[in-house]
């Protein structure tokens, strides 16, 4: 059954975009196209191009992860996800928010092809755009914060959760999906392309770990839970318990979440002396 | 001659291939089905293989793996001594292997061939034997029968299977495959179950795209469309580890601490990488993300059709559907 | 490929590693499985240090630091304390035990200190056994 909303949604995406463009108030447009493949990101440069756009459930991809390939007027379309990594980026510097045009879309939940609720998105606690120039739709109801999804792996005895996890990274093929996917792993030299750190002579699976916990390290406090590396993954390793983890003690050592406010500063690059006496 | 063999007389058959070959199957993990050594323990050997379409990384990594060491060099009284590594000996059967994946190892033999002539890829092919598994219904997002790769396969592999219903139709399509037609599993074919195949054959459309012609369009793309597609590109190496026709590979010769001994590496690489054509110089012919796709596409598309008359792809599309930014090779062929 | 043990100890130059000199020029006595890498604070260690250490390696890591309030460049430490108590988290999650990574500050005038927390530390390690991240057992 075709969900009328969404229907309404893209019809009014594109009534604004091509507004943009009439009004030259932005150079490019990045958005969601249809195609042999599924939905897919496209980059509009003209009002012509506008009726490309497309918005349903199957808008998986963080179009965030673009915004750092241009240095002109961006126009795009975010979810709740994608907003996080925007507001990220800017906290980051490495994004300016006035050449930016934000149209922000409720979300509930993003489809994969088979029409299963990816498993991020149960847990999501950010659907509502907070600081889009413009909202297209209604507002939705924010889910309370949990991590009872990691409870399964937190209660194993410490030899299994090691098992499982050396089964899961033992599938890695070290594509470097997940971090070129990544919107805030934009380092242009990351420590994952030292040949001294990772060795792709020789591929062991101690290099693989390393791999994986590295990059979780150095999210540690700036991931927004969007779920793109564990969809990008093609051994599909389960990323999403991995840097929910992180997500958690993040929140729980510090009552920090990223992607929310943009004065909020990252814990791990502060510190409060008489709170971490804890530690 | 055609025989068949009762579905639930496979177990048996793997089981007794795996007293004298290596036998690799597809087997289950996670959700999905990957090419292992069989695991003669499990009580079910080829559980589940109702549901395997096909895998994620492809069989050619029994023949070229990730990385081997070549050989071992050492210098002794002023004498250059190479020590090849024992590499296994032992002969070895692919089963379940898809109709696309082995005319990608047909592929990889002709360049393979090529002057110098790859030893170490012919010792390992040598002793493969391939078991096709021909598919009753297509793959998700793959076009083997607009390239007339699958999924029906008439040569290349030793013996095809084809499921028919209780039963496997068995053909030897060469002389190795042969001999494996006497196990006691298999029984003689009669002219119904041949039908039940030709039937299959019937009905699949087959309308194949022309190798030339697909190069030739590749030739009226602009400018501005590898723009677009290269733009939502994230430089990862999915589409190139994935990809059963892929075999770029880097050398790398190690030496020890006292400098006179040492070993080769020889390992897979990426085209996609950014270093990978960077020159000894410092120069680096394609740094751009659009100039390594559109590589690519040109080579699967068009520089193997120049050099070896023949699509250097087959259509499995692994590369379609694992790519996460929906990078989509078959609007070259079908645009 | 020797059997024993090894820690590799990320130790800071103003505090720590004075300290570890003074264990030594006092003749007191410690486990070998020692391996110290001198930094300048702390809070110079990157987490992906440690992660390198345990891949080439390690059983153990030890990331000491000046006491609390005194360190060298004033701040240094506090940051030490927030990074270490996520790692080891994640370490332990990831089913690494939390005690092959050991956090503490050390000041320039404790060299008996330092040489009981490396004999802890070293007969704690050894309990545990080596860290092959390599292999696991299974198929």
């Amino acid at each position: 059954m075709i969900n009328m909303k969404e229907i309404e949604i893209e019809n009014e995406l594109r009534r604004v975009v091509r507004r943009l463009f009439l009004e030259k108030r932005i150079d490019i447009f990045i958005g969601f196209e249809d195609s042999l493949n599924g939905v897919r990101p496209c980059f509009i440069k003209s009002v012509d191009e506008v009726d490309r756009l497309v918005w349903n459930k199957f808008c998986k991809n963080n179009l965030a992860l673009y915004l750092l390939r241009f240095d002109c007027r961006v126009g795009i379309v975010a979810k709740g996800c994608d907003e996080g990594a925007i507001i990220e980026l800017i906290k980051e510097n490495q994004i300016s928010r006035e050449n930016l045009y934000i149209i922000g879309i409720p979300c509930n939940g993003i489809y994969s092809e088979d029409n299963k609720i990816y498993s991020v998105c149960k847990t999501c606690t950010r659907r509502n755009p907070l600081i889009a120039d413009i909202i297209i739709g209604e507002l939705v109801d924010e889910k309370d914060m949990t991590f009872d999804d990691l409870k399964e792996i937190e209660d194993m005895p410490i030899k299994d959760r090691f098992r499982f996890w050396i089964r899961e990274f033992e599938n890695c093929i070290l594509c470097y999906a997940c971090r070129n996917i990544c919107p805030l792993c934009y380092c242009n030299e990351c420590y994952l392309d030292r040949r001294d750190l990772i060795d792709l002579r020789e591929r062991n699976l101690s290099d693989k770990i390393f791999f994986h916990l590295s990059r979780a390290i150095h999210l540690a406090g700036r991931c927004i839970e969007c779920g793109e590396c564990e969809r990008a993954c093609p051994m599909n390793i389960k990323l999403g318990k991995l840097f929910r983890k992180i997500s958690k003690e993040v929140w729980e050592l510090f009552e920090y979440k990223p992607g929310i406010g943009i004065e909020d500063k990252n814990p791990l690059i502060t510190f409060d002396p008489k709170r971490d006496e804890e530690l | 001659m055609e025989r068949k063999i009762k579905k639930e007389e496979i177990g048996k058959f793997l089981r007794r291939l795996s007293e004298k070959y290596e036998v690799i199957i597809p087997t289950e993990f996670n959700d999905s089905f990957e090419f292992r050594v069989i695991n003669r323990n499990k009580n079910e050997i080829a559980d589940g293989i109702e549901k395997f379409s096909n895998s994620k990384i492809p069989p050619k990594k029994f023949l070229i793996p990730e990385s081997e060491i070549a050989f071992e060099f050492s210098e002794i009284d002023g004498n250059a001594i190479i020590k090849e590594i024992n590499i296994d000996k032992r002969e070895r059967i692919i089963f379940g292997i898809r109709p696309c994946d082995v005319n990608a190892i047909l592929l990889l033999d002709i360049v393979k061939k090529e002057k110098p002539k790859d030893l170490s890829y012919f010792k390992r092919r040598e002793r493969t034997l391939l078991f096709s598994l021909e598919c009753n219904t297509l793959c998700k997002n793959s076009f083997c029968t607009s390239l007339g790769t699958g999924p029906f396969i008439e040569s290349g592999a030793d013996l095809r299977f084809t499921d028919i219903g209780d039963y496997y139709l068995v053909k030897a399509l060469t002389d190795n495959g042969e001999k494996f037609l006497n196990f006691p599993e298999f029984e003689n074919a009669d002219k119904k179950d041949k039908i039940l195949r030709d039937k299959m054959v019937k009905n699949i459309d087959t309308k194949i795209i022309g190798h030339e012609e697909i190069s030739e369009k590749l030739e009226e793309i602009d400018e501005e469309y590898w723009d677009s597609i290269a733009t939502r590109c994230i430089e990862c190496y999915i589409c190139t580890l994935l990809c059963p026709t892929c075999y770029c590979f880097n050398v790398f010769d190690t030496l020890s601490v006292f400098g006179n001994s040492g070993h080769r590496i020889i390992f897979q690489d990426s085209c996609m990488s950014r270093d990978f054509s960077r020159l000894a110089g410092g120069e680096n012919p394609r740094r751009e993300r659009r100039e390594r796709l559109r590589n690519r596409i040109y080579h699967k598309l068009k520089y193997f059709v120049d050099r070896y008359g023949r699509l250097g792809c087959t259509g499995c599309g692994r590369c379609v559907s694992l790519c996460p930014v929906g990078i989509d090779i078959r609007e070259f062929i079908f645009e | 490929m020797r059997e024993d043990i090894r820690i590799v100890g990320f130790l800071c130059n103003w505090c720590s590693y004075a300290g570890a000199d003074l264990a030594g020029v006092s003749r007191l006595e410690y486990p070998a499985n020692l391996r110290i890498i001198r930094v300048m604070c702390s809070s110079r260690v990157d987490p992906i240090f440690v992660l390198k250490a345990f891949k080439e390696g390690a059983d153990g890591v030890l990331v000491a630091g000046c006491r609390l309030g005194e360190c060298h460049y004033i701040e240094g430490n506090f940051y030490t304390r927030r990074r270490f108590s996520m790692l080891k988290r994640i370490l332990e999650y990831v089913g690494i035990e939390k005690e092959r990574l050991r956090v503490e500050w050390i000041s320039s005038s404790e060299g008996e200190r330092f040489r009981s927390i490396i004999e802890e530390m070293t007969s704690e390690i050894k309990k545990l056994g080596k860290l092959n991240l390599d292999k696991y057992e299974g198929n």
